[in-house]
């Protein structure tokens, strides 16, 4: 006998109050395991979108809210606000090479895609694009389209295939080899014919730019808001917004989590309160036949550590799974725009599991100090007196 | 009495604070000699199982000194009480008092874990116990699945597992019927043969009668003379 086995025997002795307390905290450390999973996957994904976008700077309107700027990263269709003239201007600047995108949505069976429009040649340039199939556009206003690669599987579209848009057919004339980034996932036409067939005018949605010298970018900055009235963001600081953001939805969910996990750590404590006073004999004669108020103490404490451990344990399974159950669908519902070109896959972090679990058990064992603490307290004839 | 293997000193005990206080024990000054049988007898409420507790170290006294071995235990921390409790002291009470979830055995290793007795050992040590006590079979039965005297002897066997000198009892037969409470009686004389030092409350005369020293307590003191033992066995 050691008191490992005593706490264990005495954890199993009444189940369902175990199991109950045990759903309490590993409710909510699954909880909170699902959503860090599910944030630190999507902090992934950001970062790799924002390396793939390959950019220095992004250029958009003065108007344009941190949220419109995400939608850069996340691959959302923004509304068409810059003046076709900007780009010109941009472009006229020395050492600076851009690319104007102009987003639009469109349907293929009924399932939203986007629809870019491009300068055809100097976005394939720009963003090293590889042909799969077909012959990519020959000119600048031809009335066709190109896919990206995750278009052409998802909705097992071929070249020759015609795509409607606005009403208007559009044959298939190339698909782009896969990038792993958000190009795979929209459809292309030359700028001219989005705006046509939009009847947008002469707008287009933002700018993205690369310059020839990244380490002089704050002069590179100021010569482009002396030429034209727009917002430019380096993609560091894009990047580092967009995080801001989605940390303080992250933190936010944890929150709601961790108050979830601060009611399991009470119901601990209030389990562990009943328990002492249903087992006052049983500590009174733990005192008698020689266990020290310390061996209480340890008794007590070890058994709300190991809901901890336990409740840590399965939270951290049930969260992973949780997270891997609940990636596609958060991905696909309309209230989280935030998640949504970043596709989050969760992924099982090493780090996350070993915090989850020291945390459930710090949890509680913080909630089962006072208990602990008032066992430890009784003395053998009043605990050996209660009936 | 030279050789006292417990000793009391004038021993008070007052329970409550403020305006209700029940004065328990009024003086009692008494000594048991090592290796002998004793028994406390006397009416109920008057003081015989609040001496008990404090012999063996169980509870404090409000003043006077117990010495145990020569030691004074009254003065002694919580922890220093824990571990004479573990080495010089086995309790038996009238309730059993065994560990509901566990076996006969876990229960006497129970004991023997705050001896740190190594667990090996503990296993050993509670099957030779259960032998003394004729419970060899019952090593996996929970208290529940054994009859009151059996318990009873558990619980005896459980009092011996870290091997202490004395060996208080309350009340242990207080709780059985004629048939197991000789049983257990022939255990625990079977006990005092091995040279352990034996204190029993008991309401039971005839076992007051074959005990070598009796103590009386009513209204919270030793009747007659206080050094001396009443001696009712022929």
């Amino acid at each position: 006998m050691n008191i490992f086995n005593l706490v264990s025997k005495n954890l199993l002795r009444r189940k369902g109050r175990f199991v109950f307390t045990l759903l309490g905290i590993t409710i909510g450390m699954a909880a909170f395991v699902a959503l860090l999973s599910l944030g630190s996957s999507m902090q992934r994904e950001l970062r790799a979108q924002a390396g793939m976008l390959d950019a220095n700077l992004v250029i958009t309107p003065t108007n344009w809210c941190a949220f419109d700027q995400i939608s850069i990263l996340t691959g959302e269709a923004l509304p068409e606000s810059l003046h076709y003239d900007v780009m010109e201007r941009i472009s006229s600047i020395y050492g600076i090479t851009a690319v104007p995108y102009l987003t639009q949505r469109t349907a293929i069976q009924n399932l939203p895609v986007m629809v870019t429009g491009i300068y055809p040649n100097e976005m394939k340039d720009f963003r090293r694009w590889e042909i799969a199939q077909g012959v990519y556009f020959a000119a600048d206003n031809e009335r066709a389209v190109v896919l990206g690669s995750s278009i052409a599987n998802n909705f097992d579209l071929n070249l020759g295939d015609v795509l409607t848009i606005r009403g208007e057919p559009f044959p298939v004339i190339a698909v782009l080899s896969p990038t792993g980034s958000n190009d795979d996932t929209s459809v292309y036409l030359p700028l001219t014919v989005v705006q046509e067939i939009y009847e947008i005018g002469p707008y287009i949605s933002f700018i993205v730019a690369r310059v020839s010298d990244i380490t002089n970018m704050d002069s590179y900055i100021a010569a482009i808001v002396d030429v034209v009235n727009v917002s430019v963001t380096s993609d560091e600081q894009l990047l580092s917004t967009v995080l801001t953001m989605l940390g303080s939805v992250n933190a936010t969910l944890q929150l709601i989590a961790g108050v979830a996990l601060i009611s399991a750590a009470f119901g601990i404590a209030n389990t562990m309160m009943a328990a002492i006073y249903e087992r006052r004999r049983e500590i009174g004669i733990l005192r008698a036949i020689g266990g020290k108020s310390s061996a209480i103490f340890k008794i007590f404490l070890l058994e709300s550590g190991l809901y901890g451990l336990l409740g840590g344990i399965i939270g951290v399974v049930v969260g992973f799974v949780a997270s891997i159950v609940a990636a596609p669908i958060i991905a696909q519902s309309g209230i989280s725009v935030l998640m949504k070109g970043a596709t989050p896959t969760a992924s099982f972090d090493v780090s996350i599991v070993i915090t989850a679990i020291l945390f459930s058990i710090v949890i509680s064992v913080v909630s089962g100090l006072y208990p602990a603490l008032k066992a430890a307290k009784l003395t053998p004839v009043e605990a050996i007196s209660y009936d | 009495m030279t050789n006292a293997i417990i000793k009391t000193e004038n021993l008070e005990k007052i329970y409550g604070k403020s305006t209700i206080k029940t004065h328990a024990l009024k003086g009692v000054d008494m000594e048991i000699p090592k290796g002998s049988f004793s028994c406390i007898i006397g009416p109920s409420g008057h003081g015989k199982s609040t001496l008990m507790h404090l012999l063996g170290g169980l509870d404090k006294p409000t003043s006077g000194s117990v010495f145990v071995d020569g030691m004074d235990i009254s003065k002694l921390s919580d922890n220093k009480l824990s571990e004479i409790r573990t080495q010089k002291i086995g309790f038996v009470f009238q309730f059993f008092n065994l560990l509901q979830n566990l076996t006969a055995s876990e229960n006497i290793q129970t004991a023997m874990m705050f001896g740190k007795i190594s667990p090996k050992a503990q296993k050993k040590k509670a099957a030779k116990l259960l032998e003394l006590v004729n419970l060899s079979d019952k090593a996996n039965a929970k208290p529940s699945e054994l009859s009151g005297g059996q318990q009873q002897r558990v619980s005896i066997a459980r009092a011996l597992a870290n091997d202490p000198d004395i060996l208080l009892m309350d009340e242990p037969t207080g709780n059985l019927d004629s048939e197991s409470e000789a049983e257990v009686l022939k255990h625990i004389f079977e006990i005092h043969k091995t040279g352990k030092t034996i204190v029993i409350v008991t309401h039971n005369q005839e076992l007051a009668r074959k005990s070598e020293f009796v103590f009386e307590i009513r209204d919270g003191k030793i009747s007659d003379s206080p050094f001396k033992a009443i001696q009712l066995g022929s």
